[in-house]
């Protein structure tokens, strides 16, 4: 509710009151000289002759209230007391209103907060799972080794979903800091004290990406080999990428930068010959799954916003149909068999990724597009701010003579 | 809300994420990107934390640590 409108709600009311004083003047009434009190024709029928004698017919331009034919001087005592009704009226609306409009100035900030809370919140897992991913590629880490690791941050960031303590990414410049924190320093006596803390075990988490991350930059055997992972991780992700000749490679902005996932690959450029080119949706899908496992959600990412304005859009891929090819190619690759188990479209896989709502009435899983849009939008900015981290650091170690 | 031990170094108070094999893993509960590790060693019957001597010990803690 808005200041305004209260304000024309009052504005209203008082030009009914004025137009009821006008409509009873306007009747045939009559009103008695010596007291200016006002019958109607009915009541005039009841009076004896003695009133009725000092009765005369009240104007049509009268002003009458409360039975009363008013004098000029009450009729200006009427108005100011009106006048004055009205803007005290007026104030405290305007009081209220102010104070209503204050108080959702507040719920808004609160809820953009929330929500900006919430965004923070979902980057810094895409941040710490995309650092567990790297961790995994980089060392080779497979089956239960894998896995755990996996698992164990990402339920624990669902956990820990409250309450969390936010931050950037984290560099290796902090990396360095710490090695150097733990070099340097004088020995203290080993004197724990037992505290309960909210926030332990979020940083617990944050701790143990932080350091398999450094771990998987420590460990290599240098930067030069890191480099070629990176070419290497880089060559993989840009073979999504747009027909050269492809009237959308031309206009996609996305195709100038080598560190952003495209679409289609060399082998899944749309069908010639045609008024439309289409794309290979199955081809799509098969490309999709030669990506780093933490870079598919993004690839598909890509697919949705090239798929036009709806999901059979002529000339554009559909995205339910590379999400079907991607449940039935993915039966061989397990690490992604059972993201895409059982999901035949794309609103089966939002779901089964988790990115969905409860519809009140139905109490029925409804897929949250702007959830995962959101999500995905944050990862391939992180993936990116990564890539150019990880090159940057490499152009240090360069400049330095190949020496960390 | 969960027991962690805790302990001042530099006037910041650390928690203790792990101990393996008298390695130390601590972060800063206020700064998660304050980590370090330090090294349990004993002197006059009393234990100490001190630190680590070089990269290549903070890599042996970090493979420690991550198996």
């Amino acid at each position: 509710m808005t200041a305004g409108k209260l304000t024309s709600n009052v504005k209203y009311s008082i030009m009914n009151n004025v137009k009821d004083v006008t409509k009873m003047a306007k009747e045939n009434l009559f009103y008695d000289t010596r007291n200016r009190v006002v019958y109607t024709f009915e009541e005039y029928k009841t009076l004896t002759q003695d009133v009725r004698k000092n009765l005369l017919l009240v104007p049509d331009d009268a002003v009458v209230k409360n039975k009363r034919y008013l004098t000029d001087a009450e009729i200006q005592k009427e108005n100011e007391q009106f006048r004055q009704d009205v803007d005290e009226t007026l104030r405290i609306v305007q009081k209220h209103s102010d104070e209503a409009r204050r108080r959702e100035q507040e719920n808004e900030e609160a809820k953009r907060n929330a929500v900006k809370d919430t965004e923070d919140l979902y980057e810094l897992a895409d941040v710490i799972a995309l650092n567990v991913e790297q961790t995994i590629d980089d060392n080779y880490y497979s089956g239960t080794k894998a896995d755990e690791l996996r698992s164990q941050v990402i339920s624990e960031i669902k956990k820990n979903y409250n309450g969390i303590d936010l931050f950037k990414y984290l560099s290796t410049k902090d990396i360095k800091r710490a090695i150097e924190r733990s070099k340097n320093g004088e020995p203290v006596k080993k004197a724990y004290r037992k505290e309960k803390i909210k926030l332990a075990f979020i940083t617990f988490i944050v701790t143990v990406s932080v350091l398999v991350s450094a771990y998987g930059a420590e460990i290599a055997v240098d930067m030069i080999k890191e480099q070629k992972k990176i070419n290497e991780s880089t060559s993989s992700i840009s073979k999504l990428s747009y027909d050269r000749y492809d009237v959308d490679y031309i206009n996609n902005a996305l195709n100038n930068s080598n560190n952003t996932i495209g679409i289609a690959s060399q082998n899944a450029h749309r069908n010639k010959g045609s008024q439309h080119f289409y794309y290979n949706n199955d081809d799509i899908a098969r490309d999709l799954l030669k990506l780093p496992s933490y870079a598919v959600d993004m690839g598909i990412y890509q697919v949705y916003n090239d798929m036009g304005v709806n999901r059979s859009n002529p000339g554009h891929p559909n995205i339910d149909e590379v999400i079907y090819y991607l449940n039935i190619f993915s039966n061989d690759n397990a690490a992604l068999k059972d993201k895409f188990d059982n999901c035949f479209t794309f609103n089966d896989y939002l779901i089964k990724n988790g990115y969905y709502f409860i519809h009140q009435e139905t109490h029925e899983k409804v897929a949250d597009i702007p959830k995962w849009l959101k999500y995905q939008e944050a990862s391939l900015v992180n993936y990116n701010n990564l890539l150019k981290e990880q090159a940057a650091e490499h152009i240090d170690v360069l400049s330095n003579g190949g020496r960390k | 809300m969960i027991d962690v031990d805790t302990i001042i170094i530099d006037n910041i108070k650390y928690a203790v994420i792990a101990e393996i094999n008298n390695y130390v893993y601590l972060a800063n509960i206020e700064n998660p990107k304050d980590f370090m590790i330090r090294k349990e060693t004993e002197k006059d019957g009393e234990k100490y934390l001190a630190p680590i001597e070089s990269d290549d010990e903070f890599k042996k803690a970090l493979e420690l640590f991550t198996k």
